[in-house]
């Protein structure tokens, strides 16, 4: 059975019906609604700084994880494990760059924790493993590095290659 | 939108899941804006027992101390020479931040020598993997590093019963204690005087006839871990009655006997009635039988698991393995939660109860594969 909705609008001014318990896994929303008594239907809550198309990306991330257990409160037990990233996950992020990270910066404004961590993952491994030009193409970065800092780069690789 | 464009903040948080040598030695060199940020982060783990030499004379050079809050040094690559290399080539003569260090195979000799060095460390973290040395003297060493540094979190590796050694006394902060084994008084001591426990993970509880039973409530425990025991189902219920504020369980048990660990119905009504604000259970059950009489009955069984309060309200999928001639039921949830299970049967008989085969409707579909 559907549960009690609320409505959630993008910076573009379209509307989202999304079921409180679902929106709630964003912390920014769950305050919205619990300090500010927004608790009607009819209510709308504003959400800025997040557009049409990915915020209908991060309702059905919310969606898909509505029964996760919460995530632990404190980062003390954390591991630095990526390669946990569930299927369903690798393939709702097979996405171009831009929106990858607009789905990153969503996840922080909203503060959904499991959407943030699991889209860090995703680009730290698009970082792993490269060489400094590798990341250049990878995610079209120009090398603005002066003639100065280049030597000084340089000889800091010379430290690396000395037995 | 572009990677170099996200704010500093955004951008620590994608380091958090990179490795220093991915940050110091790629990232930083790609372009201006980089540089930067890998020299503003603060939130460094160094891991100077995976790092090659070479890297390691770089990264001390440019690392600042103050940015380091997780160290990992290991014995088995001569860590006096390592660490000392590290500092050699650095400014570094403290950690200011340090808050998490992991020893690895340290003797009781080389853990003395290294909580010494890092007496004045803000350390909240401490994993100790001992390789040799007498068992007093380390737990001597456990116990005053616990106090003086007010750790939160707490891994002992191959420490096995001695823990006894340990005084845990009831002004720890502790709320994350990781163990090998350990014996029901034991565990009683532990969840008596922890009382800010929060996560306890063992390997085995031991149950002896000869133990004093006393049941106690512990509400403060919320994360319970027995990753590898010979339990019954009499001695689990025992033990998880015990911390009714349970949220996550984990159990993986070799019992000798077919009990009702493998009874959904009588974990169901267990975890209604002891800890119902279970939010995440995971186990391995797996018993050897005397005969394949159970074969008949294994659609019966993996529909006690199929309940909506499984399948519905708590959302824990459940798989049943028999081996027909070997006479080993293995049940568990799914995705599997041990590392390695051993197929050296011929012929299995697998049970699922995946999410993908019910439909939503209360209508229930079962599934039988046969591997040959």
């Amino acid at each position: 059975m559907a549960g009690h909705k609320i409505k959630l609008q993008s910076s573009d001014g379209d509307t989202f019906d999304v079921e409180v318990e679902i929106a709630k896994q964003s912390a920014t929303i769950k305050t919205m609604l619990e300090d500010l008594g927004m608790d009607e239907e009819e209510d709308v809550i504003p959400l800025p700084n997040v557009n049409s198309a990915i915020l209908k990306k991060v309702i059905q991330w919310a969606t898909h994880h509505k029964d996760d257990p919460p995530p632990p409160e404190d980062d003390e037990n954390r591991e630095k494990n990526t390669n946990d990233i569930s299927s369903w996950d690798q393939d709702f992020l097979k996405v171009d760059q831009g929106t990858l990270f607009e789905l990153i910066l969503a996840a922080n404004y909203l503060d959904i924790k499991g959407l943030l961590d699991v889209t860090c993952k995703t680009v730290a491994n698009m970082i792993k493993g490269k060489t400094p030009e590798e990341i250049r193409r990878t995610f079209n970065i120009k090398n603005d590095f002066t003639p100065q800092e280049e030597e000084q780069i340089k000889k800091e690789n010379e430290w690396c290659e000395e037995k | 939108m572009s990677l170099v464009t996200l704010p500093v903040e955004i951008f620590y948080c994608i380091l958090d899941h990179l490795d220093i040598c991915s940050i110091l030695i790629s990232l930083r060199r790609v372009c201006r804006r980089l540089h930067t940020i890998t020299d503003t982060y603060n939130r460094y783990e160094l891991d100077l027992s995976s790092i090659r030499q070479r890297y390691i004379k770089l990264i001390a050079s440019i690392i600042r101390a103050e940015n380091i809050i997780g160290l990992i040094l290991s014995n088995k690559a001569s860590i006096n020479t390592t660490f000392d290399f590290f500092l050699l080539h650095s400014d570094i003569h403290e950690f200011p931040k340090l808050r998490s260090l992991t020893l690895n195979k340290f003797t009781d000799y080389d853990l003395d020598c290294a909580l010494q060095t890092f007496a004045s460390c803000p350390l909240n973290s401490l994993s100790i993997d001992v390789c040799s040395g007498w068992h007093d003297k380390i737990a001597v060493l456990v116990t005053s590093a616990v106090i003086q540094f007010k750790l939160r979190k707490l891994i002992l590796k191959n420490f096995s019963y001695w823990t006894q050694c340990i005084s845990w006394s009831n002004d720890c902060n502790l709320n994350y204690l990781s163990l090998e084994k350990c014996t029901y008084s034991q565990y009683q001591m532990i969840l008596g005087n922890l009382r800010y426990l929060k996560t306890l993970v063992i390997r085995d509880c031991i149950i002896d006839d000869c133990d004093e039973v006393i049941f106690t409530s512990y509400s403060q425990l919320l994360s319970l871990t027995i990753n590898d025991c010979h339990l019954s189902m009499s001695d689990i219920e025992f033990l998880v009655a015990q911390t009714p504020s349970l949220m996550y369980l984990k159990i993986c048990s070799r019992w000798r006997a077919f009990d009702s660990a493998f009874d959904g119905f009588s974990w169901e009504q267990f975890i209604k009635i002891n800890i119902s604000s279970l939010a995440k259970f995971v186990f391995f059950f797996s018993c050897s039988l005397r005969n394949n009489d159970i074969m008949g009955n294994i659609d019966s069984l993996i529909d006690l698991f199929r309940t909506p309060f499984w399948l519905n309200e708590k959302r824990w999928f459940i798989t049943c393995d028999y081996y027909i001639q070997r006479k080993i039921i293995n049940l568990y949830t799914t995705p599997i939660c041990i590392k390695k299970v051993t197929f050296y049967f011929n012929h299995s008989l697998t049970l699922l109860a995946p999410a993908s085969q019910f439909d939503g409707s209360s209508h229930l579909r079962m599934s039988a594969v046969y591997q040959y």
